[in-house]
């Protein structure tokens, strides 16, 4: 049944509140992560929702709502990073922080390791912050990465492999999984 | 932060502890209402916009009549160039994307002969020169942006082909023509560069010379419908900013990459992506990105390169090409879309060359005259 057009659209704002409130966080803290900007992620925040908007009604459904709509919002990622004359962004290493206080030496120990480790993390070049991304935060399977990405199943795999390998480097830990 | 990194000691990683500490890291980071508000704001705009398009072209269908493009007027100011959207960034104070700075005269050295110095893992690349010269703004080229932008610049950049690099004074909203640095002011700097790149990546790439462009962008306010129709020709809506474009032969001579230059005024403090390398020439640093072949903006920037296909192009359109006649390539799109911009006798021409070809209302590599121009995209920008 095809609906009244402007029940059509009614439809889509409510579908556009939907997805911003459902996967909006999600798109902000994978574009904060990859440009380490927190003002960036706000801006790639409104593009990839505007770009959600304009690509509605071609969407096809062949891949999850989920994995849309974070495809676009690395795309938008991407169309930032790529670019010479992009605005420079100061890197916000510490945007993410864990409070340390009065705690047992276990707990600030923890807590440091935490924080060593998540600073690892962005200090990942571009690639490999992605996959660890999406991976690990985004639980999303090697398939669907390589779908987000562009990038061969393998490719996703390797670089997987290589991130693991380099925060074991930076940690000076061992690596598993 | 980064103190407290230094001091920690090894331990393992484990994938548990990489999902754990991202997802409690990341809990954190929550849109706030305002980003919401205006995001949805914008949405529903978009949507309205879609539907007011609708409108139009069924009124004009209808009535048959030249429909006055006061759809242009309904001031919708979009501009051309913000991340592939045509819509203007008002959420953020901090400045989005694009700003199109061009090396300064200043910034180039009066004797190339100097040291390199290369320190990837900073992605700064450094080139000594035995006599540098003295910065100053005033022998900035024209519209070189030394600040960081309040809002995106537009991206609609120019390259011009068949000229030297020093004898970009002709278009219109430029304010230090008579400062521009000398051809071979530039040509030193952008041989240092191509040095420096083939130093870092191992490469062997010669500067194409001939194939060196000047970029320029849009009023960093964008360029709306009616800045579109109120223009005369191209010039009017180009701003002076820019940078430029180098593309790199490999030993057969073809274009093998292509590098874009924007000086680095950014504080020093600041990164750049993985994308990007700085290359600091004497006491300047430069932003330099190189476009790989086969990457879209590659692909499209490499035929932007090529002057016969663009003239071959306005010839078969049965338009005389004057083979002295200025190419402007101006790119309306963070360096995906771009329109070359002409003139075949007194015939103002435009041909857009385009990745986001359903985003402009224009056909992709078709040649416009430049009203015809104004028109369908004004239109689009008005809706």
């Amino acid at each position: 049944m095809t609906p009244p057009e402007i029940n059509k659209e009614i439809d889509i704002n409510k579908e556009i509140s939907r997805l911003v409130e459902e996967y909006g966080n999600d798109v902000l803290r994978i574009a904060t992560v990859i440009l380490k900007s927190k003002e960036l992620a706000e801006d790639v925040f409104q593009e990839t929702f505007l770009r959600v908007v304009r690509s509605y009604s071609g969407y096809r459904r062949e891949s999850s709502e989920k994995t849309w709509i974070i495809s676009i919002a690395v795309n938008v990622c991407r169309d930032y990073m790529r670019s010479a004359w992009k605005r420079r962004v100061v890197v916000t290493d510490d945007f993410i922080t864990y409070s340390s206080d009065s705690d047992t030496e276990e707990i600030i120990e923890k807590r440091r390791e935490k924080q060593a480790l998540i600073n690892s993390i962005m200090k990942l070049p571009d690639k490999y912050r992605e996959v660890i991304l999406l991976f690990y935060y985004q639980e999303m399977g090697v398939n669907d990465i390589a779908k987000v990405l562009r990038i061969p199943e393998g490719t996703v795999k390797s670089r997987l492999f290589k991130a693991r390998t380099l925060l074991h480097d930076m940690i000076g830990g061992e690596a598993h999984g | 932060m980064a103190e407290s990194n230094e001091r920690r000691v090894p331990f393992s990683v484990s994938d548990d502890m990489i999902k754990e500490v991202l997802k409690s890291g990341l809990s954190e980071i929550k849109a706030s209402d305002e980003l919401i508000n205006i995001t949805l704001e914008k949405c529903q705009a978009e949507i309205e916009n879609k539907q007011k398009k609708q409108s139009r072209k069924f009124m004009f269908m209808t009535y048959k009549v030249g429909a006055p493009l006061a759809a242009g007027a309904l001031a919708l100011v979009l501009i051309l160039n913000s991340g592939g959207l045509f819509t203007k960034k008002t959420y953020s104070g901090t400045p989005t994307a694009m700003e199109g700075p061009v090396p300064s005269a200043a910034a180039v050295p009066e004797d190339a002969a100097g040291s390199v110095n290369i320190n990837t893992d900073e992605q700064v690349a450094s080139y000594g020169f035995a006599a540098p010269q003295v910065a100053s703004e005033s022998t900035r080229l024209p519209g070189k942006g030394t600040q960081m932008p309040e809002e995106p610049s537009s991206g609609l950049s120019v390259m011009r082909f068949g000229e030297d690099t020093a004898a970009l004074n002709s278009l219109a909203n430029r304010s230090a023509n008579n400062d521009e640095p000398s051809p071979d002011k530039l040509d030193r700097l952008f041989t240092a560069i191509t040095e420096l790149y083939n130093l870092k990546n191992g490469t062997k790439l010669g500067l194409a010379k001939e194939g060196i462009t000047r970029i320029y962008t849009l009023p960093k306010s964008g360029v709306n419908a009616e800045t579109l129709q109120k223009a005369n020709d191209f010039h009017e809506i180009l701003s002076g900013e820019g940078y430029w474009a180098l593309p790199l032969k490999n030993q057969d001579g073809i274009i093998d990459t292509v590098l874009t230059v924007a000086e680095d005024v950014a504080p020093a403090e600041t990164s750049v992506s993985d994308s990007d390398t700085v290359y600091s020439v004497e006491e300047k640093e430069f932003i330099v990105s190189s476009l790989e072949k086969g990457s879209i903006i590659g692909s499209e920037l490499y035929e932007l390169f090529d002057k016969s296909a663009i003239s071959g192009l306005i010839s078969k359109a049965g338009y005389k090409y004057d083979n002295e006649a200025e190419i402007i390539i101006a790119d309306i799109n963070y360096g995906n879309d771009f329109i070359v911009l002409t003139q075949a006798g007194n015939e103002k021409l435009v041909v857009p060359m385009l990745t986001n070809e359903d985003l402009f209302g224009v056909v992709n590599k078709k040649v416009y005259t430049w009203p015809e121009f104004v028109r369908i995209i004004s239109s689009c920008l008005g809706q």
